[in-house]
C-alpha cells in the first residue's frame, strides 16, 4: 500500500513568548489507528494540538495531512474539545450541524425533518442509537454528550480527511462511564478513521490505543506499539531526568511527638467518597491527583464552601461541621483557591484592600476605617512577603501571577490560621515566587500551623512535603511519606496501574 | 487606583474630569446668560429639584456597589410617597406616624427583592423588573388613579418646611446629610468595603468567610430605605402624589450612577461621582435650556454625556488599568 500516511508532522518548531516550547516534532498517524499522546504538564502537548488545529502558526517544520500541507479551516483535521465546546440550550441535531451549517429549503428555512434524520443517523452510526435527535444537550448524560461532540467532529471533516484529535476526553466522565466512550471510539476506528488521544491516564492508554507517543520539555521522546511496551516504561519515559530540589524539607519534625489538629473519618461529598485522614500540628501535608480526582472538593468541604454529606470532622478536639466558610475561618482555617480570578480575590480592588477584607474590624477605629493603621499593616505585609512592586494602593489585577498569589498568601497568613489549604499554588506563578510562597509555607508549619497544599508538580511534592495522599476517583488511595514520598512514586500512584483501576471500578 | 507621580498629567487628572467639567459649565453659562444663570433663585431652584433625583440615585448606587441592580427603587419611592399621603390624607395618621410607617415599608420592598435575588439566584435586573411591575400595579390600585392631596393643617405644615426652612433649600440641606451617612457607610466602615467586595466578586467574598447573601440583601435593604426617604422628601415638596410620579426618576438616576463612576474612583461607583453627575446633568440641561434649546434636547443630551464619558474612561484608563 502506497497510500501517506493521515498526519505526519515533521521537525516542528514553535516559540512563545521567548520560551521554545516544541523542539523538533516528529509524529506520524497511520490509517485506522488510536495514537496516543501522554506527557506531564508543560510538556507542549497542547501548543502542539493548537497548532494542528492552525491556532497557532508554526515557526519550522511541516504538517501534512494525507501528503497535503496542513490548510487549518479546510476540515483536514476534526477536534474535539475538552470541554465538549457543546451549546447546552439547543438540541443534539442542532449542536451537531452548528459546525457545518444548516440545510435550508427555498424559504431559508432550515429543514428540520432532514437534520435531525441525519444526525440520528450519524449518531446511530457511533452505536448511540438511544439519543434522540431533538433532545436538548442539557439533558443528556455526559457519556452521550461526548458521543455528540464525536459526532459533530467526525461531521466536520471533508473530502475523506479521517483524523480526529481528542483532547482528554475523560477527563469529565465518570470513571465507571469511560468503557462506553471505548466503544464509540473503536467503532470510528473500524471506519478507517485515525485518532490522536491526548490522555493523562495510562490505565486508558492501554486499553485504546495502538502506539504511545510520550512529550516531554518539548521534544517527543519516543513513540512506541502498546503491545511491546509496559507501564513503568511509559512512566519512565514521561518523567525522564528527576530536577533539582528547590525547597530543603525539614528533618526535625519527626522527633516531635505529631499531634492531630484536624481528623476526618468518613467523610464524603458530591465528589469524594469515604474520606479518612489525620491532619497534624506542624507538617505540610501534599494532596494529588488527576483532574477530578477530588482534592479540590475535599479542600472545599473542609472549609465548609462546599456540603458534606456524611462523616464527622473534628478539628482540635471538637467536632466541627460548617455551614459557611465564614464559621471555617473562624475556627482557624484558611484556603488560597485554584481559580485565583474567578474566587481568590477582587481584581478591582486595591492589593491592599484584598489583604485586609479578612478582618477590617481591626482597622476601624472610632468610627473610621483607619487609614494609617490599615496602610501599616499593608506595608508590613508587602514587605514580609516581598510583594513586586511594593505599593498596596496598586489595582491588584496590575499585578503579575505570582505576586498576586503572594498577596493572598499573605491575607490569609495574618490570620495566623491552625490550618492552612493551598489549592495549586503553583498556577502561573513565576518559578521565584514560587519557591518563596513553598518556603512561607513551611515557615508557617515550622510555627505550628497545618499546611495542605494541592498540586500536580510532583517534584515540587516531594520537596516540601512531610507526606503525600494520593487521590483516584474521589478516594484517597495512597499515602506516601518520608523517603517513599519521591516524585517518582508520587506520580505512578496518581496515574495508576491497570490492576487497581479496574478494582476501584467494581 | 494608583496615583504615582511618574504617571502622565491627564492620567491623574482624569478622577477629577467630571469635576473640573461642572466648574467649566458653571463658568461658561454664567458669562453667557448672567442675569438668568447666575442669580441664587436658580441654584436654589437647580439644587432643590435635583435633591430627590439624588437621594434616589443613591438608592440606586448602593445595592450597585454589592454587584446588583435594582431597577424597581422608583416604584419603591412612588409606593411609599403614595401610602405616606393615604395615611394622612384619608387615614387621618400624623405625618411623623406616616413617615415612619413608610420607611419601614419602603426598606421592606428593598429586602423583599434583596431575598427574591439571592434565593433564586436569578440575575437581579429581573427580579427587581418584576418588582417593579408588581409596585406599578399596587400604586394604581392605591390611587385609583387619582392624585392624593395632603390639606388642611398638615398641608400648611408641609408647605412651611419647603418655604421657610433653611431659605427654602431644605431637600439640599436634607440631601447634603443623607449623602454624608452613605458616602460614610460606603467609604469609612468594614460593611462598605464589604460591599464593594461582594460587588467585585462574591464568590471571592464567599470563600473569604464573608456573608455575601446577607450583606447583598443589606444592600437592597439600604436602597429601599433611601427611596423611602426620597418619596418623603419629594411628598414634604409637593403635598401630593400621584402614581405616575416616580417613573421618570428612574433613568436619570441609573445614568447619573453610571457616569459617577468615572469621577474620583475611577471604575468604581461611589457617592462623589454620582452627586457630580446628577449636578453636572442638572447645570448642562438648565443652561441649554436657558439659551433657548427644546425641551427634547434633555434626553439626547444625557444620553451622549453618558455614552462620551463612560467611553472616553474606558479609552484613557481602561486599558492601562486591564
Amino acid at each position: 500500500m502506497n497510500q501517506p500516511p493521515l498526519l505526519s508532522v515533521a521537525n516542528l518548531h514553535k516559540t512563545l513568548v521567548g520560551n521554545h516550547i516544541l523542539q523538533g516534532i516528529d509524529l506520524t498517524v497511520k490509517q485506522a489507528e488510536i495514537h496516543a499522546l501522554m506527557g506531564g504538564n508543560g510538556a507542549g502537548k497542547s501548543t502542539l494540538i493548537k497548532c494542528l488545529s492552525g491556532y497557532w502558526k508554526i515557526d519550522k517544520g511541516t504538517i501534512n495531512v494525507n501528503g497535503d500541507p496542513l490548510q487549518p479551516g479546510r476540515g483536514q483535521i476534526a477536534f474535539v474539545q475538552q470541554d465538549l465546546g457543546l451549546i447546552q440550550s439547543l438540541s443534539v441535531a442542532e449542536n451537531i450541524s452548528l459546525g457545518v451549517g444548516y440545510q435550508t429549503g427555498r424559504l431559508a428555512n432550515i429543514k428540520w425533518r432532514e437534520m435531525n434524520a441525519a444526525a440520528g443517523l450519524l449518531l446511530e452510526s457511533l452505536g448511540h442509537s438511544g439519543i434522540d435527535p431533538r433532545a436538548e444537550i442539557g439533558s443528556l448524560n455526559l457519556v452521550q454528550r461526548t458521543a455528540v461532540a464525536i459526532a459533530r467532529a467526525t461531521q466536520s471533516l471533508k473530502d475523506g480527511a479521517k483524523l480526529l484529535v481528542l483532547d482528554e476526553p475523560t477527563a469529565a466522565l465518570p470513571i465507571t462511564e469511560i468503557g462506553a466512550l471505548f466503544e464509540t471510539l473503536e467503532r470510528l476506528r473500524a471506519t478507517g478513521i485515525g485518532m490522536i488521544y491526548v490522555s493523562h491516564h495510562l490505565s486508558e492508554v492501554f486499553r485504546l490505543c495502538d502506539r504511545i507517543s510520550v512529550l516531554r520539555e518539548g521534544k517527543l521522546i519516543a513513540t512506541e506499539n502498546t503491545s511491546t511496551t509496559s507501564e513503568a516504561a511509559i512512566v519512565e519515559l514521561m518523567l525522564g531526568r528527576k530536577l533539582q530540589k528547590t525547597v530543603k524539607r525539614s528533618t526535625d519534625n519527626e522527633q516531635k511527638i505529631p499531634e492531630p489538629i484536624l481528623t476526618l473519618t468518613d467523610v464524603c461529598g458530591q465528589k469524594i467518597q469515604h474520606i479518612n485522614l489525620t491532619i497534624h500540628k506542624g507538617e505540610v501535608v501534599g494532596l494529588t491527583g488527576l483532574q477530578g480526582s477530588g482534592c479540590t472538593e475535599l479542600a472545599e468541604i473542609i472549609f465548609g464552601a462546599q456540603a458534606c454529606l456524611a462523616g464527622q470532622m473534628v478539628l482540635d478536639g471538637q467536632s466541627v461541621a460548617f455551614a459557611h466558610p465564614a464559621d471555617a475561618v473562624v475556627a482557624g482555617i484558611a484556603l488560597v483557591t485554584e481559580d485565583r480570578h474567578g474566587n481568590g480575590s477582587f481584581a478591582e480592588l486595591s492589593l491592599g484592600e484584598n489583604m485586609t477584607t479578612t478582618d477590617l474590624r481591626r482597622f476601624f477605629r472610632k468610627g473610621w476605617l483607619s487609614g494609617t493603621h490599615e496602610t501599616a499593616e499593608v506595608d508590613g505585609l508587602v514587605t514580609d512577603f516581598n510583594v513586586q512592586p511594593p505599593n498596596g494602593r496598586r489595582r491588584f489585577s496590575s499585578f503579575s501571577g505570582g505576586n498576586q498569589q503572594k498577596a493572598i498568601l499573605a491575607k490569609w497568613m495574618r490570620l495566623q490560621p491552625k490550618i492552612m489549604i493551598c489549592d495549586q499554588p503553583d498556577i502561573g506563578v513565576d518559578i521565584g515566587s514560587k519557591n518563596a510562597i513553598y518556603a512561607a509555607l513551611r515557615d508557617a508549619a515550622e510555627n505550628g500551623a497545618a499546611v495542605i497544599v494541592i498540586s500536580n508538580q510532583h517534584d515540587d511534592l516531594e520537596a516540601i512535603c512531610d507526606r503525600v495522599l494520593i487521590m483516584r476517583a474521589g478516594r484517597i488511595v495512597a499515602e506516601l511519606s518520608g523517603e517513599d514520598a519521591t516524585e517518582h512514586k508520587i506520580s505512578f500512584a496518581t496515574i495508576g496501574t491497570q490492576a487497581e483501576v479496574k478494582e476501584l471500578r467494581l | 487606583m494608583s496615583t504615582s507621580p511618574q504617571m502622565p498629567l491627564p492620567k491623574r487628572m482624569a478622577p477629577y474630569g467630571l469635576l473640573i467639567t461642572v466648574m467649566a459649565l458653571l463658568g461658561l453659562f454664567s458669562i453667557l446668560i448672567p442675569d438668568q444663570f447666575a442669580t441664587l433663585a436658580n441654584l436654589r431652584t437647580t439644587i432643590s429639584s435635583q435633591s430627590v433625583l439624588a437621594i434616589l440615585a443613591l438608592a440606586v448606587l448602593v445595592p450597585l456597589i454589592a454587584g446588583e441592580f435594582d431597577v424597581s427603587l422608583a416604584m419603591v419611592f412612588t409606593t411609599t410617597m403614595l401610602i405616606a399621603a393615604r395615611l394622612v390624607a384619608d387615614f387621618g395618621w400624623s405625618l411623623h406616624e406616616a413617615a415612619v410607617t413608610g420607611l419601614v415599608l419602603a426598606t421592606m420592598m428593598g429586602v423583599t427583592t434583596g431575598i427574591l435575588v439571592v434565593l433564586t439566584r436569578a440575575s437581579s435586573l429581573i427580579v427587581s423588573l418584576g418588582m417593579m411591575i408588581l409596585l406599578r400595579g399596587a400604586s394604581e390600585a392605591l390611587t385609583e388613579g387619582r392624585s392624593i392631596t395632603i390639606g388642611g393643617e398638615n398641608g400648611e405644615v408641609l408647605r412651611g418646611l419647603s418655604t421657610d426652612v433653611a431659605f427654602g433649600a431644605l431637600p439640599f440641606v436634607y440631601l447634603c446629610v443623607i449623602a454624608l451617612v452613605v458616602w460614610y457607610v460606603t467609604e469609612m466602615t468594614p460593611l462598605g468595603r464589604k460591599w464593594y467586595a461582594v460587588g467585585g466578586s462574591a464568590e471571592s467574598a464567599r470563600l473569604l468567610g464573608l456573608p455575601s447573601d446577607r450583606l447583598k440583601i443589606g444592600a437592597f435593604a439600604a436602597g429601599g430605605l433611601l427611596a423611602g426617604l426620597a418619596a418623603l422628601l419629594q411628598l414634604s415638596a409637593s403635598s401630593a402624589a400621584t402614581s405616575s410620579i416616580g417613573s421618570g426618576f428612574l433613568f436619570p438616576a441609573i445614568a447619573s450612577v453610571f457616569l459617577g463612576a468615572v469621577a474620583f474612583r475611577i471604575g468604581k461607583f461611589n457617592v462623589l461621582g454620582t452627586l457630580t453627575a446628577i449636578f453636572a446633568l442638572a447645570v448642562s440641561i438648565s443652561g441649554i435650556g436657558m439659551l433657548g434649546a427644546p425641551n427634547w434636547i434633555d434626553g439626547v443630551f444625557y444620553g451622549t454625556a453618558l455614552i462620551v464619558a463612560v467611553a472616553s474612561v474606558q479609552f484613557f484608563w481602561g486599558r492601562g488599568a486591564k
